[in-house]
């Protein structure tokens, strides 16, 4: 198995879904078939938890969910872009931009760290912009595994 | 300028609810207020502080020290005051607002 943290694989850059619930079960999918992720249900369900203690909606389009779960075997993101655009519970609109961060159980402070380095690069307006423009899975699955470096 | 220091109270860090909570508590006056972490005694770049997704990246973990400031001279003491002291609780024990 591939151990960096986002791979071409790892990408949707036309994700149409009915709500934010079908985004995760989409690019948690995508984790399983990268066996990334053991069990599906347990991970969706993981996930749900913690969207119900907060909204994973950041100004700007964005859509963070993440959890660390049992069922995930290595720290991963998945990237979703939704032209249509999906509710994350931002108060300024729904997210363009979608990430899945998976970190398995225990490895906290790594978790963390890729969280705020995910954030970090999310505030700028170039980062953002390259994602909405990219036109390859795998520009993104590269150009995020340079800028994100836990 | 308005300026304070404190200590991350809440068990998760600056993070996820005490980050929402603060981040609410910050939009809801209309001064600007941005917030750095401190790194043996030295205030790192700032960021916005009514911005959950600025408060993310700063990665401040409980027992890290964080420096607020305004240049608001006229009301930026008092609001200080007040998110200082937000800071200074677990907020992530508080239900969400």
């Amino acid at each position: 198995m591939n151990n960096e943290l986002i791979t071409a694989d790892l990408v949707d850059l036309d994700l149409r879904v009915p709500d934010r619930h079908a985004a995760v079960r989409g690019l948690a999918e995508r984790l399983v078939t990268a066996g990334r992720v053991t069990d599906l249900e347990w991970f969706v369900a993981d996930v749900a938890e913690r969207e119900k203690q907060m909204a994973t909606g950041m100004r700007g389009g964005i859509g963070i969910p993440h959890c660390r779960s049992a069922a995930v075997t290595a720290p991963t993101l998945a990237f979703g872009r939704c032209p249509e655009g999906v509710d994350f519970g931002a108060e300024d609109g729904p997210a363009r931009l979608v990430f899945l961060i998976a970190a398995p159980e225990g490895g906290d402070s790594e978790h963390m760290s890729v969280l705020a380095a995910l954030a970090r690069r999310l505030v700028r307006a170039e980062f953002t912009r390259t994602l909405l423009e990219a036109t390859e899975p795998s520009e993104i699955a590269e150009y995020v595994r340079r800028e994100v470096s836990p | 300028m308005p300026q304070r220091r404190v200590t991350i109270a809440s068990r998760v860090g600056l993070h996820a609810r005490p980050a929402a909570l603060f981040a609410k508590a910050v939009a809801a006056h209309p001064v600007s207020v941005r917030i750095s972490k401190v790194t043996d005694g030295v205030a790192g770049e700032p960021v916005e502080a009514a911005s959950v997704l600025g408060l993310m990246g700063l990665g401040a973990e409980h027992g890290d020290e964080v420096e607020l400031h305004t240049p608001d001279v006229e009301t930026g003491e008092s609001v200080l005051d007040e998110l200082v002291e937000l800071l200074g609780r677990d907020l992530d024990a508080e239900p969400a607002g």
